[in-house]
């Protein structure tokens, strides 16, 4: 039954959209002069899958549950299921640091959910958010752990007026040149690991060193290795080649002999997930690290567990760590550990976070209208994810936020959780770009659906 | 192990074949097979994704009816090559990503009509089948298969790395812009009136209508004389070159003809995804439409086209959670499942159990 309403609505929609024209326009002024005015929810026309049916709002969870990214994925969905069990029943984050939450659903709804599996994959992860939009109706998808797929996602979600919380999505392109409207992303992208990376290795390594770069061959590696690529090369260090490995490559002893013969001094591995662990144990395991530096630009805590001891001395960048002692962090520590008995990582608390973070919207837009909720994330400041003071930008839609350096520990001081320690917390202030600049400087948002 | 129903159907077409006046009438059983194909495709869309208690208990949605017509297309295609000359192709994958990135960058270049996108990337696969089947045709069996992947799996790289700046890499072509149909109908809004309720979209509408002319072009391929030399090819070749027919070229055109058919599909499923991943030209592509095939069951028309539709439901429906939630990790397993369960129990597929089942009831007569 509710499939049928559905499918009634969607067809409204397009007869408006087509027909109506410029009289949109002249709804977009006067929603905008009513200035979040609230109430009715009728007194938006129907976009997407807007407005729901029922009393029941869905999130639609796209993650991926098997290939290379799996480990990640699962996280992900525990949080992502934490942070659903918190909108409707209270606890966690949404009694302490989001005000705009109630903990009896959102918006007189409760929050339900649907989950797909990307399997590390564009067209599977299309086709799972295409079902979640078209046949369960979700009013937001969510997910990630791969760039390609990401952007491969939320390009669907502006077509189908569906906003998409990108999770774990490190690629400059997906708040760059592949950048939508209805795209948000709260993790930081490669050019802000290169710039939180390289003083570090700089002060670490000393100057006027020689690197090698091995890079996973899509939109996140390619973005990585021109990140570090510039930056490492504007603080005087020399690249002496860059090579791609195929996604889900199992043996990298062919890359890693000739990265080992080309005399360089430090090694980037622009690899993550599963490949990153693969990659980064083969180059302990040939002897790699008697000569050279690893370097793992993007890691997390599944990886640095996957990897064991090969992962002592690496620097690397994180998305987030428990270790990170503020209210929030420690908050969200305690409530996952509290329901799942185990530490989470740091694609977890961006999980947990978007969700909260689009429900949050959603109660300061008094609707889940999606161009309403979209203007209520736009240059909204926060500072209640456990990274400090942040802006999620209305010119690219991409969180300015501090950026965790970390260091892998040696295995005898590996404990459960804990295979990194915290070099520094790199400012906002240190990091990022203008909007005309860097990555943004490419980036055209697209349309609110409302126009 | 010939087969009966087209056999029997080959012998009232023969006397007509002369009549080129005559050569769009249908014949035969056409003008059944292709009415029944017709009523199946309208209703398909509603009772997968609208209709009441079904739809329900299917959780089929819209946009999947549409893959499944697309990759039914393949499929059919494919058995062309596969059940009816009996040549395994391993690198199906060629036609139908090439197809999709023709008509991809076709439609950002050129123009975005859905009808010049579906005939630009056809006509690259048909040229692309040429070329390929001309090289691997030399060799049978498993070396034909082996030379049709290893050119599928260049492709593949060429387009992952040398040719990314048209294919956009690992990312996928992501810059497809179609146009409205005839210039009037946005593809994804909705039919009018009745139609709406049965066939949902113009997509589905326009893939549907594309199908229906695929399904009469096979048949028609099938019950003619030159359809009958691809069976007696497979059945047995030396025995077709004594009779002085030249089993290289018809070998060729069979190739030709499936990758036609990939292309139409390949060109499609762009206009339906408005993205081409580049898996599209992967193995696992391949891979996927010859289980497809062998599914539904080889040297049957619709076998390959019900194959597609098990295949697809487990592979975005099951996944998804349904009918248990618990399943939803064991996808991949569940579809092995019910491959090696299907080929286990009806050799012949599924629509060779249904024919199997059809024979017994109406003893055998059609």
């Amino acid at each position: 039954m509710g499939t049928n309403g559905g499918q009634i609505d969607r067809r409204d929609v397009i007869k408006a959209a087509g027909a109506a024209g410029t009289a949109g326009l002249v709804g977009l002024a006067g929603c905008s002069g009513g200035g979040g005015g609230g109430g009715g929810e009728s007194e938006y026309p129907e976009l997407g899958n807007y407005p729901i049916e029922g009393d029941t709002a869905t999130f639609g969870f796209n993650v991926p549950q098997s290939g290379p990214y799996a480990s990640e994925g699962e996280d992900e969905l525990r949080a992502y299921e934490l942070a659903v069990d918190h909108l409707n029943n209270g606890g966690g984050w949404v009694d302490s640091q989001f005000d705009d939450l109630s903990g009896d659903g959102v918006l007189d709804y409760q929050i339900d959910s649907v989950s797909g599996d990307t399997a590390t994959d564009a067209d599977t992860a299309r086709q799972s958010a295409s079902r979640m939009i078209q046949r369960d109706e979700v009013i937001m998808v969510t997910g990630g752990s791969s760039s390609a797929v990401a952007i491969a996602v939320q390009e669907l979600c502006q077509r189908e007026n569906t906003p998409f919380m990108a999770c774990l999505t490190h690629s400059n392109d997906t708040t760059g040149q592949n950048c939508v409207r209805y795209g948000f992303r709260e993790m930081f992208n490669a050019y802000m690991t290169g710039q939180a990376l390289a003083p570090v290795l700089t002060d670490e390594y000393g100057d006027d060193l020689q690197f090698y770069q091995l890079y996973a061959d899509y939109s996140w590696g390619q973005t990585v290795q021109e990140s570090m690529n510039q930056f490492l090369t504007e603080a005087g260090w020399e690249e002496v080649d860059s090579v791609a490995t195929p996604l889900g490559t199992s043996d990298y002893s062919s890359y890693l002999s000739e990265a080992a013969n080309s005399g360089a001094d430090v090694l980037l591995l622009d690899h993550y997930g599963l490949d990153g662990a693969t990659s980064v144990s083969q180059a302990v395991d040939a002897g790699l690290d008697e000569d050279m530096e690893l370097v793992v630009p993007l890691y997390n805590r599944p990886m640095a567990e996957a990897a064991g001891a090969a992962i002592e001395g690496v620097f690397g960048t994180v998305a987030w760590d428990s270790q990170i002692d503020n209210t929030p962090s420690q908050e969200f520590l305690q409530a996952f550990q509290d329901e799942y008995d185990r530490i989470p990582s740091g694609p977890a608390q961006l999980a947990y976070g978007q969700t909260l973070q689009y429900a949050a919207a959603a109660e300061r837009a008094g609707t889940f209208y999606p161009p309403e909720v979209i203007r209520q994330l736009e240059d909204y400041e926060y500072d209640n994810v456990g990274m400090g003071p942040e802006t999620m930008r209305g010119c690219d839609h991409q969180a300015q936020r501090d950026v965790p350096v970390v260091r892998g520990l040696p295995e005898s001081e590996q404990a459960e959780g804990q295979y990194f320690e915290i070099i520094n917390v790199t400012g906002r202030d240190e990091l990022g770009y203008a909007c005309d600049a860097g990555p943004a400087g490419e980036c055209e948002l697209g349309e609110y659906g409302d126009e | 192990m010939s087969d009966e129903p087209a056999a029997a159907a080959d012998g009232e077409t023969g006397s007509s074949f002369a009549d080129t006046v005559g050569i769009w009438m249908p014949r035969g059983d056409e003008l059944r097979v292709m009415t029944a194909t017709a009523v199946v495709l309208a209703v398909f869309p509603f009772v997968f994704s609208r209709m009441p208690v079904v739809s329900d208990l299917l959780q089929g949605y819209q946009s999947l009816a549409t893959l499944i017509l697309i990759w039914g297309i393949f499929a059919l295609g494919f058995d062309l090559l596969l059940g009816y000359t009996g040549l395994l192709s391993f690198g199906h994958a060629a036609f139908w990503g090439g197809a999709a990135y023709a008509a991809g960058v076709f439609s950002q270049h050129v123009s975005g009509s859905p009808i010049l996108m579906v005939l630009a990337g056809t006509v690259f696969a048909v040229l692309l089948a040429w070329f390929l089947g001309f090289l691997s045709l030399r060799r049978g069996g498993i070396y034909f298969a082996i030379l049709t992947l290893a050119f599928a799996q260049m492709m593949f790289y060429m387009s992952s790395s040398p040719l990314a700046f048209i294919t956009g890499g690992e990312n996928g072509f992501t810059g497809v812009e179609t146009a409205e149909l005839f210039g009037l109908f946005p593809l994804e809004s909705e039919l009018p009136l009745v139609l709406e309720t049965l066939l949902g979209t113009w997509l589905y509408a326009f893939v549907a209508v594309i199908a229906l002319l695929c399904v009469a072009l096979g048949y028609r391929i099938l019950h003619s004389p030159y359809g009958m030399v691809f069976r007696a090819i497979r059945e047995n070749e030396q025995r077709a070159e004594f009779v002085g027919l030249n089993v290289w070229r018809y070998r060729l055109m069979s190739f030709i003809i499936s990758g036609f058919f990939a292309g139409v599909a390949g060109s499609l499923f762009v206009i339906h995804g408005t993205y081409v991943p580049l898996s599209s030209l992967y193995w696992t592509t391949s891979g996927e439409v010859v289980i497809m095939t062998v599914l539904g069951g080889t040297g049957s028309l619709f076998g390959p086209v019900v194959g597609a539709g098990v295949y697809l439901y487990v592979e975005n429906i099951v996944s998804g959670g349904h009918p248990f939630e618990f399943v939803a990790p064991f996808w991949h397993l569940i579809l092995g499942l019910v491959f090696v369960v299907t080929i286990w129990v009806f050799p012949r597929g599924i629509w060779g159990f249904f024919r199997d089942v059809r024979d017994y009831v109406t003893g055998g007569e059609d």
